[in-house]
C-alpha cells in the first residue's frame, strides 16, 4: 500500500472512455454546484490514448469531452475558460466504443447548519435512479465512530449524497478509521482531525473518486458547532452552513439569506446602496431545525428527486438526537 | 407562409454537430390514462410539468379541448401537445361546420396521426384521444411518430407503466361512470407516487352521450403543501437599491392614459394567480 491507491486505475480508464471524463478541477470555489450537473459549457477536451486489454481484445480508447463530470473546487477558476458555447473537434466515426460506467446518481439532497453549541445534518430519505424510486427510506446521515453498530457514543456525524454505494463505502471506511483511532490512542478523535482524515481518504482515490458530496459535523474543542463540506476528491472547508446534492442550488441561496443574512440590510440605516448589511447572528437550535424543515419542504416542491422523508441528526453536548419527518411522496 | 419556419435549421445543425446542446423543452414526464365505460369515456392526467429534474409547473392542465365531446390528454413536449391539439381542434370545427355533422373521434385521431407522421416524430406529442360521437364511444392513443391504438383502457407517458399496472390488476368490463372515474384516478395516482416525472393533482374529464362533458379539474389533491414552520416576511427597507424616484400620478398622465377602477375587488381582477403564502 503506497500513499496513493492505484489499484483501480484501469477502472478509471474505463470511466473516462464512456464520454464521462475523469473529474477535473473545474468548479469555481464560490459556486458549489451539484456534482452530477450536466455542464457542457465547462467541458475540457481531454484526449487520451490507452491501450487497454479488455474483453480479450486490444482497443484504442479515445476519451472525449464529458457531459457529466463531478464538480470540484478549483483555485484557478474555470479552466475551460469558455464563456458561451464550447466547440469540440468532431471525432472520427467507426470506432467501436465499449463502455462500462460504474457510477449512478441516486439523487437526494443534504444540508448542514451549525450554531454556538450544536450542529445539524439533514437529508431526505429518497433513493432514485432515473425516473424511478429505488426506496423511500434510505438514510443519508450517519454516526461516525460509535461504540457499537447502533452508533451509540458517537460525537461526529457524516452526510453523503450522490452515488449511494460510494457513500456507504466512504461512511464505513471513515467509521473504521475513527474507531481504530480511539483503540490505538485511547481517546476520541476530534472533529478537526476527522475532517482532515476524511479529506485524505477522498484524495486517496483521486483517479477513481467516491462520487459523493460529503458533509462532516460535530462539536469542536470549544464545544462550538463545527461543519466541514467536501468535494468528491477531498477539497474541504469549514463553514456555518452548506447544502449538497440534487437540490443544493435551490437550498443554498436560502441558507445564505437566512443563516448568513446575505442580501439583507438594516432598514433606514442609510440611503440607497449605502445601507448597513444585517449582521449574521448565530441561530438557536429550534430556529435552525425549522429552517431545515422549510428548506426541504420547499426543495420537494420543485425538485423531483427529493422527497419521502426527512432525516435530521443533531449533535449537542448532551449527545446525538435523530428525528424523522414525513415529506411529500410524489 | 403556413407551417413551421426552418430558417435557422442549418445554423442549428452546425452548432449541434459541434457539441452545442439542444434547448431544453418542458415536460417529458407525465401520466395520462383513458378508460371506456357503458355510456361514455373517461380520461385523466396528473398536473406536473418538468424541465429536467426541476418542476416547472405544479398544477398544469394536460387535458385539452378538441370539440365539445372530444377531449385529448397530452404527454411529451408541452408546447407540441398544446399546439397540435389546438390546430386539430380548429380543423375539426371547420370540418364539422362544412359537413354539418358532429365531429367523430376517429376523424380527429386520423388528422392527428397524419399531422404527426408528416413530422416524423419531431413533434413530440403523445396523446390519448377520447370522445363520443354518432358512431359511439372512441378511445385511442396516438404516438409522436404517428402510430395509433384503439383499446378499452389506455395509458401513456413516463408513468404509463405504473398506471397500466392498476388497469391490468383491477379493470373489468362493463364499468359504470363512477367505476371508470375511480380506476382512472387510481391509475394516475400510481403514476404520481411511483414515477418521478409525474406528480401533484389528478385532473379528470368525463364524456358521456347526451350529457354535457365534465372537466373535473383537480378532482383529487393528494399532494398539498404543508404549512411552513417559519414566517419569511422581510421588514420594509431590507433590500438595498441604487436609485429612487417617485413619479406622481399627475406626472404619469403625461405618458400614459390612466383609468381608475372602483374599489370593487371583482372588477379589477383578472384570473387570480396561485401563490404560496
Amino acid at each position: 500500500m503506497g500513499p496513493v491507491n492505484f489499484s483501480n486505475l484501469s477502472m478509471s480508464n474505463l470511466t473516462s472512455r464512456n464520454k464521462r471524463q475523469l473529474p477535473h478541477r473545474v468548479r469555481h470555489p464560490a459556486s458549489l454546484l451539484s456534482i452530477f450537473q450536466n455542464s457542457p459549457i465547462s467541458r475540457i477536451f481531454y484526449i487520451q490514448h490507452f491501450n487497454l486489454f479488455l474483453s480479450s481484445c486490444h482497443c484504442d480508447i479515445v476519451s472525449r469531452s464529458s457531459s457529466i463530470s463531478p464538480k470540484m473546487t478549483s483555485l484557478m477558476g474555470n479552466q475551460s475558460g469558455t464563456i458561451g458555447y464550447s466547440f469540440s473537434e468532431p471525432t472520427s466515426a467507426n470506432v467501436k466504443q465499449h463502455s462500462f460506467y460504474p457510477y449512478t446518481d441516486n439523487g437526494g439532497s443534504t444540508l448542514g447548519i451549525t450554531g454556538a453549541d450544536f450542529a445539524i445534518l439533514a437529508g431526505d430519505t429518497r433513493s432514485t435512479s432515473g425516473y424511478n424510486i429505488n426506496s423511500r427510506m434510505v438514510p443519508k446521515v450517519f454516526k461516525i465512530g460509535g461504540d457499537d453498530e447502533t452508533g451509540e457514543g458517537a460525537t461526529i456525524i457524516l452526510s453523503v449524497v450522490g452515488f449511494a454505494a460510494d457513500g456507504n463505502a466512504l461512511k464505513e471506511k471513515l467509521d473504521t478509521v475513527v474507531k481504530m483511532y480511539k483503540y490505538q490512542h485511547g481517546k476520541s478523535m476530534s472533529v478537526s482531525a476527522c475532517a482532515q482524515r476524511l479529506s485524505t481518504i477522498l484524495y486517496e482515490k483521486r483517479f477513481f473518486p467516491y462520487y459523493v458530496h460529503a458533509i462532516l459535523a460535530g462539536l469542536d474543542e470549544e464545544g462550538v458547532g463545527a461543519l466541514y463540506s467536501y468535494d468528491p476528491v477531498g477539497s474541504y472547508e469549514r463553514e456555518q452552513c452548506r447544502a449538497a446534492g440534487a437540490a443544493s442550488s435551490l437550498i443554498m441561496p436560502f441558507l445564505d439569506n437566512q443563516v448568513n443574512s446575505k442580501n439583507q440590510y438594516i432598514p433606514g440605516s442609510g440611503e440607497g446602496h449605502a445601507l448597513v448589511p444585517k449582521k449574521a447572528e448565530p441561530l438557536d437550535k429550534e430556529t435552525a431545525k425549522k429552517l431545515v424543515q422549510d428548506a426541504f419542504t420547499s426543495a420537494v416542491e420543485r425538485h423531483i428527486e427529493v422527497g419521502d422523508g426527512l432525516q435530521m441528526v443533531i449533535v449537542t453536548r448532551e449527545g446525538i438526537e435523530e428525528v424523522f419527518h414525513a415529506l411529500k411522496q410524489d | 407562409m403556413p407551417g413551421f419556419d426552418f430558417t435557422n435549421y442549418n445554423r442549428n445543425a452546425a452548432l449541434h454537430a459541434r457539441g452545442v446542446p439542444l434547448p431544453k423543452a418542458t415536460s417529458t414526464g407525465t401520466t395520462i390514462v383513458g378508460c371506456v365505460y357503458d355510456k361514455g369515456v373517461v380520461i385523466a392526467a396528473d398536473t406536473r410539468a418538468t424541465s429536467g429534474p426541476i418542476v416547472a409547473d405544479k398544477n398544469c392542465e394536460k387535458l385539452h379541448y378538441i370539440a365539445p365531446k372530444i377531449w385529448c390528454a397530452g404527454a411529451g413536449t408541452a408546447a407540441d401537445t398544446e399546439f397540435t391539439t389546438a390546430l386539430i381542434s380548429s380543423n375539426v370545427e371547420l370540418h364539422s361546420l362544412s359537413t354539418g355533422r358532429d365531429p367523430r373521434v376517429i376523424t380527429c385521431m386520423t388528422m392527428l396521426k397524419q399531422h404527426l407522421f408528416r413530422y416524423q416524430g419531431h413533434i413530440g406529442a403523445y396523446l390519448v384521444v377520447a370522445g363520443v360521437d354518432p358512431t359511439g364511444t372512441g378511445l385511442y392513443t396516438v404516438h409522436a411518430h404517428g402510430s395509433t391504438d384503439k383499446l378499452p383502457y389506455v395509458t401513456m407517458g413516463s408513468g404509463s407503466l405504473a398506471a397500466m399496472s392498476v388497469f391490468e390488476s383491477t379493470w373489468q368490463p362493463n364499468l359504470d361512470r363512477q367505476g371508470a372515474i375511480d380506476i382512472c384516478a387510481e391509475a394516475i395516482k400510481a403514476g404520481i407516487f411511483n414515477d418521478l416525472g409525474s406528480g401533484s393533482n389528478v385532473d379528470v374529464c368525463v364524456i358521456e352521450k347526451d350529457q354535457p362533458t365534465q372537466l373535473l379539474r383537480n378532482y383529487m389533491k393528494p399532494n398539498e403543501r404543508p404549512q411552513k414552520e417559519r414566517n419569511y416576511r422581510f421588514p420594509r427597507g431590507t433590500t438595498a437599491y441604487l436609485d429612487q424616484r417617485v413619479i406622481s400620478k399627475e406626472d404619469m398622465k403625461k405618458y400614459v392614459t390612466i383609468e381608475t377602477l372602483s374599489g370593487d375587488d371583482n372588477l379589477a381582477t383578472g384570473d387570480s394567480m396561485e401563490v404560496d403564502t
